[in-house]
């Protein structure tokens, strides 16, 4: 192919592709202003009001003794809700039930039951009878002890019934024990907490992941489903936050303190029906949805966990040998 | 003279200024250019990848066919019967068995393949899964096919209206979802090697108001496939997920085959051909290209808007119209008889 033809070619290309490059960059510019509006709007400016006893005189928080649960009922009882909490352990409960009537003043109930059984929900029933509910937060969960491929996991059998009971079953029947009412009333906040694991699959974490990508959709289906009767279901997908769950000792910016994540969090209902929470993970989440390829985000999720699952089983090890030489002198 | 020098000095500064804005228009021009090639280039390449993909699955499948039986000698499989077809015996596991033993004896007398038939019911979860580890005991199982499956409802419907909810959740959830990852942990926890198949749907794709609960069913099996195939793809396991449109089976109550809806055998035929071809599939080429055309057609915010929503709950009104109208025909023709 000789040079005449090959300028020729290029310059008759060069006036579409100059169409072309001109709409891509008046697109992005586009795009990079609406991105800028709408964080501002949910990031800085936040729902306002929309979270208070006006909804209704009850918040059920479920998971609420330790971590983002515990912390989701004390920001709802300084709110000015009164607590309904379920959760398995009852002195536990009784804790953090007297701690909140003391701080808040407000009043609180309990119901100690184990979600990693089915039969359950008639307890849970007869105790949310006469409540107005108003906010219910799906905050039970259990994950993996540490990283392991799915063969491998001990008790493997119990493992996953518990965590389809805990992850899934919970909120699937939470809802439909709270939905009807908040319908007749037309209005009520639905929290569903899933996780990051959820937004692609995490190998390593895989009954995790796949029950936390469940709790996503079935919200997000159900937002839509009921969002014109005045209900508002969120999934919340948070990254790393400090809690007991997580073995997470020292937060940091990206991996905060549940009350930190907590009080961004709440700001996001009713402008997100699906949110990260909190700035730095909505970020993250941004740059592992839309920025990388799903197919090097599992790839490097796959990495980071038999890294982890690595780490801890040495640790594990040396803990053992430790304790088996301790018992050797004694 | 004076005023002549300045005049000339002051077109000289013109004509730089104008030069040098020729110049800025040019790089500007000669830059949009540039990113308008790299920006077609770019996708070019992923619509000819996705192409390339495509063809190898549907089309290159048909005559590139690999042989299932580098897998093992025994498939499990709850309803196809197609991998006998293939060269494997088959364990068919389901709830009827009076359908079973139908199944059973066409593959043996099409085929001359050995058959094994497992009764359970999936709904009820727990301790069925001791029994059919038992009953698989001594098989070398080579493929699993996890392909049972339930809805709440038989037409698109709010969650609040599923009957007898408390039921259809905990029974939805241990059809679609634990008999996939529980069969699994009983039958390869010795093998080195097998293939999995599990079914999932397009609904599990995107989040589906008046679907909610299955399509969340259905993207739980989705991770799950994809996860269990990074985990042991280097174990000599592959873990495929099928994602289907819609098939005329009971579960749709055997909607009319077009060009959109495929029978169930011919579904499974094209699918058995993408084994080896791809880990994610929707399994023949027309459901392919409708879920692409799906996800460029039906984005998010019209899928999910008060419109659409209202049209797929009145969905079920024309399908017992069309049934009415079909009854009606085949009264008036036994009639005329």
């Amino acid at each position: 192919m000789d040079l005449e033809s090959v300028d020729e070619l290029i310059s008759w290309a060069e006036t579409p592709l100059l169409w072309v490059g001109g709409f891509t960059v008046a697109f992005l510019v586009l795009w990079l202003l609406y991105r800028l509006i709408t964080g501002v709007r949910i990031w800085i400016l936040g729902n306002g009001q929309l979270l208070s006893p006006k909804l209704g005189k009850w918040a059920v928080v479920t998971g609420a003794t330790d971590g983002i649960g515990k912390s989701y009922a004390e920001e709802l009882a300084r709110r000015g809700f009164a607590m309904m909490l379920i959760s398995r352990s009852q002195e536990k409960l009784d804790d953090v039930a007297r701690s909140l009537e003391e701080q808040f003043k407000v009043e609180t109930r309990t119901i100690a039951v184990d979600f990693g059984k089915l039969d359950i929900y008639s307890k849970i029933e007869e105790g949310l009878a006469e409540l107005e509910i108003g906010v219910l937060v799906n905050n039970v969960g259990v994950s993996y002890p540490y990283p392991e491929y799915y063969l491998h996991i001990p008790d493997l059998e119990n493992f996953i019934t518990n965590t389809i009971n805990v992850n899934m079953t919970s909120v699937c029947q939470m809802t439909r024990l709270v939905l009807p009412k908040m319908v007749e009333r037309s209005k009520g906040v639905i929290l569903n907490i899933s996780s990051a694991s959820g937004m692609y699959p995490v190998p390593l974490l895989t009954v995790y992941s796949a029950t936390k990508a469940f709790v996503d959709f079935f919200s997000r289906g159900l937002h839509e489903e009921y969002r014109r009767q005045g209900i508002i279901i969120q999934s919340v997908l948070p990254f790393f936050v400090a809690t007991k769950m997580t073995r997470i000792r020292k937060p940091t910016l990206d991996k905060p303190t549940p009350e930190r994540y907590v009080a961004a969090e709440l700001n996001t209902v009713g402008l997100q029906s699906q949110t990260n929470g909190y700035f730095p993970h909505a970020v993250m989440g941004w740059v592992t949805t839309r920025l990388v390829p799903s197919s090097i985000v599992i790839f490097l999720g796959a990495r980071m966990n038999r890294l982890q699952r690595t780490g801890y089983l040495r640790r594990r090890k040396l803990r053992e040998q430790k304790n088996g030489a301790s018992l050797k002198t004694e | 003279m004076h005023f002549q020098q300045n005049k000339a000095v002051h077109s000289e500064g013109q004509e730089m200024l104008l030069a040098q804005e020729l110049y800025l228009k040019a790089v500007l021009t000669d830059t949009l250019a540039l990113f308008g090639g790299l920006t077609v280039v770019f996708c070019l390449l992923k619509f000819t990848w996705k192409c390339w993909c495509g063809l190898r699955q549907f089309v290159l499948s048909e005559h590139w066919q690999q042989d299932l039986r580098t897998y093992g000698q025994w498939a499990d499989l709850p309803e196809w019967f197609l991998l006998a077809r293939r060269g494997l015996d088959v364990v068919l596991v389901g709830r009827s068995d009076v359908k079973l033993q139908m199944v059973a004896k066409e593959i043996r007398n099409e085929y001359g393949r050995k058959t094994h038939t497992i009764q359970v019911d999936f709904t009820e979860g727990g301790g069925i899964y001791s029994s059919i580890a038992k009953e698989l005991q001594g098989l070398q199982i080579g493929i699993l096919v996890n392909n049972v499956g339930m809805t709440c409802t038989d037409h698109f419907a709010y969650f609040l209206e599923t009957p007898d909810a408390e039921q259809k959740i905990t029974q939805i959830i241990n059809c679609n979802i634990k008999q996939t990852i529980q069969n699994v942990f009983y039958i390869f926890i010795c093998l080195g090697k097998g293939l999995i198949i599990n079914i999932s749907s397009e609904a599990g794709v995107r989040p589906h108001p008046l679907l909610a609960l299955y399509s969340a069913t259905k993207i739980f099996v989705t991770y799950f496939s994809q996860c269990l195939h990074a985990e042991y793809k280097s174990m000599g396991i592959t873990v495929q997920c099928v994602a289907p449109l819609m098939v005329s089976t009971n579960m749709t109550q055997n909607m009319q085959v077009n060009c959109l809806v495929k029978s169930a055998a011919g579904f499974a035929y094209k699918a058995v051909n993408t084994i080896g071809h791809s880990s994610y599939t929707s399994g023949c080429l027309s459901h392919a290209l409708q879920s692409a055309a799906l996800s460029l057609l039906l984005p998010d915010w019209l899928r999910m808007s008060t419109f659409f929503v209202r049209v797929l709950r009145n969905v079920p009104n024309i399908r017992t119209y069309q049934r009415a109208e079909s009854e009606e025909k085949e009264w008036s023709s036994a009639k005329k008889k």
